[in-house]
């Protein structure tokens, strides 16, 4: 069985900094979202239980392939990659309609794992839309997968309750970032990432025309502003003085 | 000639940036101030695989060649590591499980070092002694064999991991009249009757790695634990090691010329003074290009060395330049990165005070400035100083 997993590259959140309130991209490394990296555990703790094959599917600018060898080297087997510089801030549509094709050349495939959203716009819409197009099951807010022969026992967190599922095999999974830690790759498995196959394929392979108005422009991201004030105090009493007049507690 | 890193050094290269970027850098005030060696990291290194990194693979290691070795110690201080806690690992990972992988036999090497590689045990080297720094080929710690045993007496200093090592390889004389061909190696266990952990050692830097003297007071060592022959400890093991420790361990302060350059001109677009940002100012901006021009010379040098060495060849001249200009060029990006930052600079929480402070060693350790200055003079000029 392949177990799929979606990834997508994102620039790497931990090392943006801010400056006059914008976000300084400049030699920010590109790197995978962290529900993403969730989803990629998750594939790879059903392939140690029950076997099967690993696979990324991602598409992204030429950077992807470098970007890529992150999850070989967390332990997936194989990477299908559509690779263009066009598909910078593709919206959420033409990301699926890739993806659906890439994965149309997996054959044998049991579950196609994604974050339940990106780690830059956070649509959560890939997912339901790949089900959608491919027409299979799909089942969102995971946070625990059982597999049972040709199906899985999935557990759903919903805002006050869990609720239980059974679904039947392939189908589309969109898993919660506490599902699990992600494991930070080891050396012995970044010596071998390298050496793992990847296929890769132009949009023009896919036979999709990126059209300039599926793209997503950003008209203005700022930091919230900090307003930083500096009070002495001497004692709790004046401390407890300070903080309601300042609103920051009340009586 | 190619200077890039293949995809795999890369790999390396960027896997450990941005872990030490993440999530070592950030608690580098921390590490600096409680002046132990971090377990919290330890045992995220034993995750990774880190603790074996040039141990082969069929004993647990990741087999990892010199020039891999260095892009991962050269990125994690380029990131911002602590010096401190990346000498405790690279001497680990060096100076602490090599004289095994190097000198060891079959037996040895499958006894210690699955160990040594999954992290379950932390190596150290026993050299140094209180009277004995660069003339070590005269130690006084001896080792007299009894049958099936040596006994070992004698007192080591500057024992980088001492407090927390499970293993030495340690330097005693069998045969004193013999000077350097009398001295022999041994690998000896923390818990063999007579090893003592001596004085904890308080230092200017450095401070996540821990330092101490080793007593040895009648301590046991059965003969199966001695590295290679009577008399080959000094000539055979302490000559090949010493050469990768010069070449390896440095590769942490190359990376810190990259981390002080960093953390200067980020502070110089920030810092305005008179209404400019000061990297406007010609005079930030020339020092700002000679710590660059420091960190790629110290790099480019770097490859040079751990390149000749995996080729298989002797580098002894490549090793030792590369370690005296990398620890000259330490000096002044340390102090160079602190006059950019200004009174700033000074301030621990800025972190290049730590750089300053954790520069000289690099200068002393693992053979000295002049030592190694006057080995160059000879290996470049086939003579001898009138002195020494
Ligand atoms: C933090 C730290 C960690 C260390 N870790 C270890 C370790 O893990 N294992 C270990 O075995 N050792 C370790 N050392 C010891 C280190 O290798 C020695 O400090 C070093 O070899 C120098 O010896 P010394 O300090 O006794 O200086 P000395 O040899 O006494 O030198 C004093 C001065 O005299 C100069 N000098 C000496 N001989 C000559 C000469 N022939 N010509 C010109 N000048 C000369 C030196 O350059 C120096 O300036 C460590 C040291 C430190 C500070």
């Amino acid at each position: 069985m392949n177990i799929v997993v979606a990834m997508k590259q994102i620039p790497d959140l931990q090392q943006v900094r801010i400056r006059n309130r914008q976000p300084v991209l400049d030699g920010v490394p590109m790197t995978f979202g962290s529900i993403d990296k969730n989803a990629l555990e998750t594939a790879l703790q059903l392939k140690e239980a029950a076997g099967g094959n690993v696979i990324v599917i991602s598409a992204g600018t030429e950077e992807l392939e470098d970007t890529v060898k992150e999850a070989l080297a967390a332990g997936a087997d194989e990477a299908y990659l559509v690779l263009d510089d066009e598909l910078e801030n593709i919206e959420s549509s033409v990301s699926a309609h890739l993806l659906a094709e890439l994965i149309k050349q997996i054959e044998n495939i049991g579950i196609i794992l994604f974050g339940e959203g990106s780690g830059d716009n956070y649509s959560g819409q890939v997912g339901p839309r790949i089900a959608e197009i491919l027409g299979l099951p799909e089942v969102g807010y995971v946070c625990d997968i059982e597999l049972e022969d040709s199906r899985v026992k999935v557990t759903r967190s919903l805002e006050d309750c869990e609720e239980i599922v059974r679904v039947n095999l392939p189908a589309v999974l969109t898993i919660m970032a506490d599902i699990n830690e992600p494991r930070i790759p080891s050396v012995t498995q970044i010596l071998k990432a390298g050496k793992k196959p990847k296929q890769i394929l132009e949009v023009e392979d896919i036979g999709l025309d990126l059209k300039g108005d599926k793209k997503i422009i950003t008209l203005s991201s700022l930091a919230p502003e900090n307003k930083r004030k500096q009070i002495t105090v001497k004692n709790g009493e004046e401390l407890v003085d300070a903080l309601l007049t300042e609103g920051v507690i009340r009586r | 000639m190619d200077f890039s890193l293949s995809d795999q050094e890369q790999m390396l290269h960027d896997t450990v940036y941005k872990f030490a970027k993440n999530e070592w850098e950030p608690r580098t005030l921390e590490i600096d101030k409680e002046e132990r060696f971090p377990m919290w990291l330890w045992d995220k290194f034993k995750e990774m695989g880190w603790c074996g990194l040039m141990i082969p693979e069929e004993y647990g290691g990741a087999g990892l060649s010199l020039l891999e070795l260095c892009t991962m110690f050269e990125a994690a201080a380029h990131a911002g590591a602590d010096i401190g806690t990346c000498l405790a690992w690279g001497t680990h990972c060096t100076i602490g499980s090599l004289p095994i992988v190097f000198c060891g036999n079959e037996e040895q090497k499958k006894k210690y070092l699955p160990r040594l590689a999954s992290g379950e045990w932390i190596g150290c080297f026993c050299l140094t002694e209180p009277n004995v720094g660069s003339d070590a080929a005269h130690v006084q710690c001896t080792a007299t064999r009894k049958g099936d045993h040596y006994v070992l007496n004698g007192t080591k200093m500057f024992i980088t991991n001492g407090p927390n090592a499970d293993l030495a390889v340690v330097f005693a004389a069998t045969d004193k009249s013999r000077g350097a061909k009398g001295v022999s190696a041994f690998i000896v266990e923390r818990t063999f009757p007579g090893y003592s952990v001596g004085k904890r050692l308080d230092k200017i830097g450095m401070h996540g790695s821990e330092t101490s003297e080793i007593i040895f007071d009648n301590c046991i060592v059965p003969v199966e634990n001695r590295l290679l022959e009577e008399g080959e400890g000094f000539t055979k093991v302490g000559a090949k090691i010493l050469e990768y420790e010069r070449n390896s361990l440095v590769a942490i302060w190359t990376g810190n010329l990259g981390y002080n350059f960093d953390l200067s001109a980020n502070y110089a677009k920030q810092r305005t003074q008179f209404d400019y940002p000061i990297i406007r100012f010609p005079q930030i901006r020339e020092r700002l290009v000679h710590m660059k021009l420091d960190y790629d010379i110290s790099k480019l040098l770097m490859y040079r060395a751990a390149s000749k060495k995996d080729s298989g060849k002797d580098g002894p001249l490549e090793a030792t330049e590369y370690k005296i200009f990398t620890g000259q060029a330490s000096q002044r990006s340390a102090s160079e990165a602190i006059q950019i930052h200004g009174g700033y600079g000074l301030m621990r929480e800025y972190k290049v005070e730590r750089s300053l402070r954790d520069a000289k060693l690099v200068q002393i350790g693992a053979g000295t400035e002049q030592v190694l200055t006057e080995l160059v003079a000879r290996l470049i000029t086939d003579t001898r100083s009138l002195i020494g």
